[in-house]
């Protein structure tokens, strides 16, 4: 009984009592007139009037409550509609070399200035903050579909354990680094055709995929054991059935909070890759390609650097602040 | 009589080495540690097949100069026609007399030359290809450059050491810093040191390695800002070991998170164990019981640690070789795949190296753990 009912209930008692005459001269009244019935409502009991537990409910429940999801989120809005405006009111030319425009300051035309080759760094930079976030989101769902796929087959069938170890260790031994730009490089020699997004994504999630399944793999073995699978095996269903009814949804949590936690490492991945010239074409507009113009003449021109750099860790922190957010909302130890 | 007694005690020493012998050949360690040396050899073919089989994906008109073909063919078919073939030759595409390599030779010969065994093999022929003109007498052969025509050998043997120099001292301050910083998070969960903790570990997350290694080498290096008094220099000079602080620190600031959050999950993991209930009863004080019992149990997951930040402090060493101009094996790499024409030898050797490398840390670290742990036992199943 909350507060409020409290207090009518005690006041309704209380104007009652006033027509008690205490030295009982008045004794007319009616003691059964003090107590009311309570009726038993049959169909009244039987409703639960506390909400039932539904986990997703819970999930955005604690996901909005928390100061520093909100932020996230608010931060993640902005940079949202920040890379899809931005670029889309980019003045004519203003994404073309131009050798009168070089190394402006920041002025009102140019509000963060140009670089070293006439370019203009606001629209630059968001252009280029698009195309990495882009990529990157391509990249991670490609990876989180792969590596789950192949970590519930990696899980549940134990005798390819050897099998997949194996190309575990072949792919996890090679620095990530070395393999995204030894891969990298050998498709752009191989297909020069291909696009280098195409390239870098496939590049992306050949070195990336195994650690997903990995990580899958081991918490399909934690759960693969537990009594409702066994049951379902026992009663013959299908194995592809088990994985994708009893397996994946226990283990969608786990899997968002994986995904939150790759899209930024993707995201520096890709920037990395194409500051060291092995990503995207140097004359694409891309934020790797920016750091690497804007260190040349950073004591000069500090904006050169500070804006691509300022963005993408803009970039690099929602991304991290909403996975790390997401990851508290999933846990639902922290449901309360 | 001395002689029997001298005797007898002769046996028994002899007895007992033989025992501690026999102890040591049986032992699961030693076991356990030939088979990880076994897959890991084998691990580290596969890689080297991968990477040779994915090299020959590069189309062979790459691999010569196009131009000079076509100027050459316009005097010559057959001196266009030579070029070729020995320009292919150099890559292990095409024998002397234009017949082609499979891959699969292709990886058998590297393998064959990697294996340390000793061998000769020629490396420089007269013009015509004809005679050749040296041998190289040794035991690795990783190729030759196409870029320097240097032994691939003699070039990582240059630049690893300040590399290695680098992952070295970064891992070693990183503990330093990390570990006391850890412990002080874990002896007041939710205190104030624990708070402010937190913050810099999701600051540190959030900045993208990158910019903070730009950044740093401008804020550090410039000699008219805050740090100028120091002199660190923008660029790396060789013999100057001033000019590594600001890499070696930017790598270390980085990767201290990592360090601070496994110490003190494990510490905080710790504190509620049995053992230090126990301790507590006993009336040990909070800090006995902290330096004494539970640092000692949290020696032995922090020495397993140490490989995995040594592999990082090397990749991390890619941004800050490039960034400070350190003429180590990440350079090296870099400048070997962004070259016009590929260095095939150098890309090859330096994947094996950092493979190699990458195995062997993880199974030093998984000995040394046992080293230091005897109750730990290695098994060679199905934990990765």
């Amino acid at each position: 009984m909350n507060k409020r009912n409290w207090d009518k209930f005690s006041l309704k008692n209380f104007s009652e009592f006033k027509d008690v005459d205490i030295d009982g001269q008045n004794s007319a009244v009616n003691e059964d007139s003090l107590f009311k019935f309570v009726e038993l409502d049959e169909f009244k009991s039987e409703v639960i009037k506390v909400e039932p537990y539904s986990y997703w409910k819970s999930v955005m429940r604690t996901f909005i409550r928390k100061p520093s999801a909100l932020i996230a989120i608010i931060s993640m809005l902005l940079l949202l509609l920040a890379i899809i405006v931005i670029p889309m009111f980019t003045p004519e030319g203003f994404l073309d070399f131009s050798i009168a425009d070089k190394d402006l300051p920041p002025d009102s035309v140019h509000l963060w200035g140009t670089d070293l080759v006439g370019r203009d760094l606001f629209f630059m930079t968001w252009t280029g903050a698009r195309k990495s976030i882009g990529l990157a989101l391509i990249t991670s769902s490609l990876v989180v579909v792969i590596g789950t796929g192949f970590g519930l087959i990696w899980g549940f069938y134990r005798k390819l354990d050897p099998i997949f170890i194996e190309l575990y260790n072949l792919i996890a031994n090679i620095p990530a680094l070395l393999l995204y730009m030894l891969l990298s490089y050998v498709l752009s020699q191989a297909f020069p055709a291909m696009a280098a997004e195409v390239r870098l994504i496939i590049s992306l999630t050949i070195a990336s995929w195994i650690g997903v399944a990995r990580f899958i793999r081991n918490q399909t073995l934690i759960i693969t054991n537990r009594e409702y699978n066994l049951a379902s095996k026992t009663l013959g269903t299908p194995p592809a059935r088990i994985m994708t009814k009893n397996l994946l949804p226990y283990l969608l949590s786990v899997i968002i909070t994986q995904t939150s936690l790759i899209i930024p490492g993707m995201i520096s991945s890709e920037v990395a890759m194409s500051f060291f010239g092995v990503g995207l074409p140097s004359n694409a507009i891309s934020l790797g390609a920016l750091l690497d113009l804007g260190r040349q003449k950073f004591e000069l021109y500090p904006f050169q650097l500070l804006a691509p750099a300022g963005v993408l860790s803009f970039i690099i922190f929602t991304f991290f602040l909403f996975g790390l957010a997401l990851t508290d909302a999933l846990d639902p130890k922290k449901h309360r | 009589m001395e002689n029997t007694l001298i005797r007898d005690k002769l046996t028994n020493i002899l007895k007992s080495i033989f025992i501690a012998i026999k102890r040591f050949i049986t032992s699961p360690t030693l076991i356990y540690t030939i088979r990880r040396i076994l897959s890991g050899l084998f691990t580290l073919t596969l890689i080297l097949a991968v990477v040779t089989a994915l090299i020959r994906l590069i189309p062979d008109i790459k691999l010569y100069d196009v131009r000079l073909y076509s100027k050459l063919a316009g005097t010559s078919v057959t001196a266009a026609e030579n070029y070729k073939i020995v320009q292919l030759f150099k890559y292990g595409r095409v024998d002397l007399d234009g017949n082609r390599i499979p891959v699969i030779r292709n990886i058998l010969q590297y393998i064959y030359n990697a294996l340390p065994i000793p061998k000769s093999i020629p490396i420089r022929w007269d013009t015509r290809y004809t005679v050749v003109l040296k041998y190289w007498e040794g035991f690795s052969y990783l190729g030759t450059s196409m870029d320097t025509n240097k032994l691939v050998n003699e070039m990582l043997a240059e630049r690893i050491g300040v590399s290695f120099r680098i992952s070295i001292s970064s891992v070693f301050f990183a503990y330093l810093i990390g570990y006391p910083f850890g412990i002080a998070m874990a002896k007041k969960p939710g205190g104030i040191i624990d708070r402010l903790g937190t913050v810099f570990i999701v600051l540190n997350y959030a900045i993208p390695a990158l910019v903070f290694f730009l950044l740093m080498n401008k804020i550090l290096g410039n000699p008219s800002g805050i740090f100028g008094a120091l002199n660190l220099g923008y660029f790396y000079i060789a013999g100057d070991w001033r000019s590594l602080i600001a890499p070696v620190f930017s790598i270390v600031f980085l990767s201290v998170p990592g360090i601070i959050i496994w110490v003190r999950r494990f510490m905080v993991d710790q504190l509620t164990s049995d053992y230090v209930k126990f301790a507590r009863s006993k009336g040990l004080t909070e800090n006995r019981i902290m330096y004494v019992h539970v640092l000692r149990n949290a020696f032995v997951p922090l020495i397993r640690n140490v490989p995995a930040a040594f592999i990082f402090a090397i990749i991390g060493s890619y941004y800050v070789e490039v960034i400070w101009g350190i003429p180590g094996t990440g350079n090296l790499l870099i400048s070997a795949i962004r070259a016009t024409t590929p260095d095939v030898p150098v890309i090859q050797g330096l994947t094996l190296i950092y493979s190699a490398m990458s195995m062997i840390a993880f199974l030093l670290g998984d000995i040394v753990t046992v080293w230091f742990d005897p109750r730990i036992r290695l098994t060679h199943k199905g934990d990765i």
